[in-house]
C-alpha cells in the first residue's frame, strides 16, 4: 500500500514541477467551459427554451460536465501509447505491482490534483458569472449517481489503456487517439445535452459507451432520466465488456512487447 | 587581423535548486531558490587562418559551452568574441554562410531520405551555384570515400558513414571555419581514425581554421598541433602540444630491460637523470596521464 | 535588392523541398494516420456544424446573425483555421526540436530559424482538405444570400493576410515561451482553446471578450470581420487600422522573441 502512495504522491510533485505548464492547462480547462456559456447565454440569456431546456437547466448541465470532465476524464493513462513505444513501460513492469494498479493510482493523483482545483474555481465562477445552478438533496438519487460516476471513470480508464495497448502493435497512437478524441468531444456530452438531438440519434448513441461518460451520469444526478436504472444497467454491462476487452488486448499486447525484448 | 578573438569571455548560467519531498516541490513552486553555475570563466585567446586548434577538458569543463559562443548559439554573459570580423551572437547571413558546426551524434540529415537530398537541401540553403557543388560534392565524397552510401536512406547507414555525410553536408558549401564539437564520439576505432585522417587532410587542403572540441586523447594527439586545455570554465593552458609535457610534468621514466628480457621502470625527477652510456630508454609520461594529474590536481 | 530577391527565392526554394522531402517520408511511412486524420477533422467539423444548425436552426437568431450567416463565420473561421494547421505545423514539434538539438542547427543555419520552426513541417495531406473547406465556405457564402462582387472578395482575402500576419507573431510569442520556459505544448493548446471562440460571432463574448480577441489577440478578423464585412456591417477603411496593428504586433513579437534567445541554453553543454 505504502508504494501506492508514494506513486500518488511523486506524480502530484511532477506536476508542481512545471509550474507553467500547470497554470496553463487549469486555464484550459476555464476555457472549456467559456464557449458554450457564451453560446446559451447569447441565445436563452433572454429568457425561453430551446429542447426543454432553459437557462437554467443548460447551465447546471454546463456546470455538470465541467466538474465531472475532471473527475471522470482526468487521467494520465492517456500516456500509455506512449510508454510502449518508448520502451518505458519496462520500468513499471519490472517493479512489484500490479501494472493496472500503478496506472489507476497516477489517474486517481490526477483527479485529485483536478479536484483541488474545481475547488478553488468553482466558487470564483459563481462570483463571477452567477450562474443559476440546481444542488441535489435527494439522498438516493446521489446514491445512484455516485455509483454512476465511479463506473464512468473506470469505463474511461479502461478505453485508455485499450487505445494505449495499440502501441502495441502500431508507433503511430496519436492518429487513433485523435480520432477517439473528436468522437468523445461530441459522443459524451460534453459539447450539449443529448437529448436535444432527435430521438432515434439519441437511441443510437446510448447504444455506445461514450454518453455514459458524463451524459448518464450527469442526468442521474439531476435525477432527470427517466430510464435510470435501464441506463445504469447498461453502464455496468460496458464496464464489463470494457474490461474484458482490455484484459484480453493487454495480454496479447504484452506477450508481444516482451517478445521483442524490450 | 585575427580569424577569431575571444576576450574575457563569460557564460553564467542561473540553475534552480530543487528541494525535496512533496511539501519541497511546492515551495519550489511559489519561492524558487536559484544559484550562479559559471560555466565559462573570463577566458581569452586568439585562433588564426588555417589553424587546426584543439579544445580539450573532461565533461563540463566548458568547452562545448565555449564552441556554442563562438559559433553564435550562447550569448556570453561577459566579454569579447569576434570571429572573422562578426560578432556570432548576431548571426548575420554572412557570417553563418562562412562557419559550419558539427556535433558527434547529432544529425542534421533527414532521416528517411538518402543523404544526397540533404545535400541538395543544403544546396538550396546556401545558395549554392551548381559548378561549385558539383566540385565540391565530388571531392568530398572522394575523400570520405562514401560514394555508395549517397543514395541509401541516412537511417540504414551505419554511425560511421552517417557521420561521414554529416561531414559533407556540413563542408558542401566551403565554410572558413569549422566547429567539430566531439566529431570521433561513439564512433568504433577504424571510423574514428579515418574522420581524423579525413580532418587531417581537409586542414592541409583548405584555407580556414578548424576548432574541434573532444574528450579523446587520440583525437587530439593525432591532429592538434596547438591546445587549449579548459577545466571548470577556466583555461589552464594554451600552446602547443608538444610543451605541455614540459610545462606540466616535472617526471621523466627511467625504463631498463633487464637480460631476461623483463623491463622495470623508474620515475625519476626531470632535473635527476643524468646521461648514461648503457641501453636506457628515457621516456616521457604518457601525455594522458600528465594531463588527467593536471585534472586532480597534482 | 537582388540579394533580397535571392534570399526570398531561396526561402521558397527551401520551403518547396522540405514539403516535398515530408510528403516523401510519409509515403515510405504509414498513410492509414493520415486517412484518420482526414477523418476526424472532417468530424470535428461536422459536429460544430451540427451545433451550430441544433441550436440556432431553432433559436432562429444568435447574437443578432440568422443560421445562413452563423454557417457562414464558422465555415471561413474553420477555412482560416486550416490555412494556420497547415503551415505553421512546425510548433508542434518545436519542443522536441530544442531538447534533441535541431534548434541549434535552426539558429546556425543563414535562413531563419523562425522559418525553420515554423514553416518546415507542412503537411501536403492539409492541402487536400483544403479544397473541400474552400467548397464549403463558398457553399455557405452563397447561402447567406448577399452579393460576392470581387472587390468584396479582395477585401476579405486581405482581411484574411492581416488575420495570418497576427497570427504568425503570437506564434512567435509562443516559441519565445518555449525557450525561456521550454513549454511549448500547453501553451499552443490554450491558443487553440481561444482561437475556437472565433467559430462564433465575436459580438456574442459581450463588450470586454469583443475588444480581447478583436485588437489583442487578431480572432475576430479570422471570421466574423470578413463575414461582416459581406453583411455590410464592417467599414472596410478600419482595415487599415488593422494592418497597422499587425505590424505592431509582428515588431513586438520579433523583439520577443529575441530577448528570448538570451536567455537560450541549448540542449547540451
Amino acid at each position: 500500500m505504502k508504494k501506492y502512495i508514494s506513486i500518488f504522491s511523486i506524480t502530484l510533485q511532477e506536476y508542481f514541477t512545471y509550474r507553467l505548464n500547470m497554470l496553463m492547462w487549469r486555464i484550459r480547462q476555464i476555457f472549456v467551459f467559456l464557449i458554450p456559456f457564451f453560446i446559451w447565454r447569447a441565445v436563452l440569456g433572454g429568457g425561453g427554451d430551446l429542447y426543454g431546456y432553459d437557462f437554467a437547466a443548460i447551465m447546471t448541465y454546463l456546470f455538470g460536465t465541467t466538474i465531472l470532465r475532471s473527475l471522470v476524464m482526468g487521467s494520465r493513462t492517456v500516456d500509455l501509447g506512449w510508454m510502449i513505444n518508448s520502451g518505458y513501460l519496462t520500468i513499471p513492469l519490472m517493479r512489484p505491482l500490479g501494472i493496472f494498479r500503478f496506472l489507476l493510482t497516477r489517474d486517481l493523483a490526477d483527479k485529485l490534483f483536478n479536484l483541488s482545483f474545481i475547488l478553488l474555481e468553482v466558487p470564483l465562477i459563481f462570483l463571477i458569472f452567477k450562474p443559476p445552478v440546481f444542488l441535489q438533496s435527494n439522498p438516493s438519487a446521489i446514491l445512484l449517481f455516485v455509483i454512476s460516476l465511479l463506473l464512468a471513470a473506470l469505463m474511461y480508464f479502461f478505453i485508455n489503456i485499450i487505445f494505449g495497448s495499440i502501441g502495441f502493435w502500431s508507433r503511430d497512437v496519436w492518429a487513433p487517439r485523435f480520432l477517439l478524441m473528436v468522437i468523445l468531444e461530441f459522443a459524451t456530452g460534453a459539447m450539449f445535452p443529448l437529448d436535444m438531438l432527435p430521438t432515434i440519434w439519441q437511441n443510437i448513441m446510448l447504444m455506445t459507451p461514450f454518453p455514459y461518460l458524463l451524459y448518464v451520469p450527469l442526468k442521474i444526478y439531476l435525477a432527470s432520466d427517466p430510464n435510470l436504472y435501464l441506463h445504469l444497467g447498461i453502464q455496468l454491462v460496458w464496464t464489463i465488456i470494457l474490461f474484458l476487452f482490455t484484459r484480453f488486448i493487454w495480454q496479447k499486447g504484452i506477450l508481444r512487447y516482451e517478445a521483442e525484448g524490450r | 587581423m585575427h580569424t577569431i578573438i575571444a576576450d574575457n569571455l563569460s557564460k553564467v548560467y542561473q540553475v534552480q535548486q530543487k528541494r525535496q519531498g512533496l511539501a519541497g516541490s511546492l515551495k519550489d513552486l511559489f519561492l524558487p531558490k536559484y544559484q550562479d553555475k559559471t560555466a565559462v570563466n573570463n577566458v581569452s585567446f586568439v585562433i588564426d587562418e588555417g589553424e587546426l586548434v584543439g579544445f580539450i577538458g573532461p565533461n563540463g569543463a566548458g568547452k562545448t559551452t565555449s564552441l556554442k559562443m563562438l559559433s553564435g548559439l550562447l550569448h556570453p554573459s561577459s566579454g569579447v568574441v569576434k570571429v572573422l570580423g562578426f560578432d556570432p551572437w548576431h548571426r548575420d547571413y554572412d557570417f553563418l554562410r562562412s562557419i559550419s558546426l558539427v556535433m558527434g551524434q547529432k544529425n542534421q540529415l533527414w532521416w528517411d531520405l538518402p543523404a544526397i537530398e540533404s545535400f541538395n537541401l543544403a544546396r538550396d540553403i546556401y545558395g549554392i551555384k551548381d559548378v561549385e557543388y558539383k566540385k565540391n560534392l565530388s571531392s568530398l565524397v572522394e575523400m570520405l570515400e562514401i560514394g555508395d552510401a549517397l543514395n541509401v536512406q541516412v537511417r540504414k547507414l551505419s554511425l560511421g558513414q552517417r557521420m561521414k555525410a554529416e561531414l559533407v553536408a556540413a563542408l558542401i558549401h566551403s565554410p572558413k571555419i569549422l566547429f567539430l564539437d566531439e566529431p570521433t564520439i561513439g564512433l568504433d576505432v577504424l571510423m574514428q581514425q579515418a574522420v581524423r585522417n579525413f580532418i587531417k587532410d581537409y586542414n592541409a587542403s583548405h584555407d580556414g581554421a578548424i576548432i574541434l572540441t573532444s574528450h579523446y586523447m587520440e583525437d587530439v594527439k593525432e591532429l592538434c598541433k596547438r591546445v587549449i586545455i579548459i577545466n571548470e570554465g577556466n583555461i589552464i593552458y594554451d600552446g602547443l602540444l608538444s610543451e605541455v609535457i614540459t610545462k606540466f610534468s616535472s617526471h621523466k621514466i627511467i625504463e631498463i630491460i633487464l637480460e631476461n628480457g623483463e623491463i622495470k621502470t623508474q620515475k625519476v625527477l626531470r632535473a635527476k637523470v643524468p646521461e648514461v652510456a648503457f641501453s636506457v630508454n628515457i621516456k616521457e609520461i604518457a601525455i594522458e596521464e600528465v594531463i588527467r594529474s593536471v585534472f586532480v590536481g597534482k | 535588392m537582388k540579394l533580397k530577391a535571392d534570399r526570398i527565392k531561396s526561402y521558397w526554394r527551401v520551403w518547396l523541398r522540405l514539403t516535398l522531402q515530408q510528403f516523401q517520408t510519409q509515403i515510405s511511412n504509414a498513410r492509414g494516420a493520415a486517412l484518420l486524420f482526414i477523418f476526424g477533422k472532417l468530424f470535428r467539423l461536422a459536429t460544430a456544424f451540427l451545433l451550430i444548425y441544433l441550436i440556432v436552426g431553432r433559436a432562429k437568431l444568435i447574437a443578432g446573425y440568422e443560421l445562413p450567416q452563423a454557417i457562414f463565420i464558422l465555415a471561413l473561421f474553420n477555412l482560416n483555421s486550416s490555412i494556420t494547421q497547415l503551415f505553421m505545423r512546425g510548433i508542434y514539434v518545436f519542443r522536441q526540436k530544442i531538447v534533441d538539438g535541431t534548434f541549434d542547427f535552426y539558429l546556425l543555419n543563414p535562413l531563419s530559424e523562425l522559418f525553420y520552426s515554423l514553416f518546415s513541417y507542412t503537411d501536403p495531406m492539409d492541402l487536400l482538405l483544403f479544397i473541400p473547406y474552400l467548397g464549403i465556405t463558398i457553399w455557405a457564402g452563397i447561402g447567406t444570400g448577399f452579393a460576392f462582387t470581387l472587390p468584396l472578395i479582395i477585401l476579405i482575402i486581405i482581411t484574411l493576410i492581416l488575420a495570418e500576419i497576427m497570427i504568425i507573431s503570437w506564434h512567435i510569442v509562443m516559441m519565445g515561451i518555449g525557450i525561456r520556459y521550454l513549454e511549448v505544448d500547453n501553451t499552443i493548446m490554450l491558443y487553440r482553446d481561444l482561437e475556437k471562440m472565433a467559430a462564433f460571432p465575436i459580438n456574442m463574448y459581450g463588450r470586454l471578450g469583443s475588444i480581447f480577441l478583436t485588437y489583442i489577440f487578431p480572432f475576430a478578423l479570422m471570421a466574423t470581420i470578413p463575414a461582416n464585412l459581406v453583411f455590410g456591417l464592417f467599414n472596410p477603411w478600419s482595415l487599415l487600422g488593422f494592418a497597422v496593428l499587425a505590424i505592431l504586433e509582428l515588431k513586438l513579437a520579433l523583439r520577443f522573441w529575441h530577448n528570448s534567445l538570451l536567455t537560450y541554453s541549448s540542449a547540451s553543454s
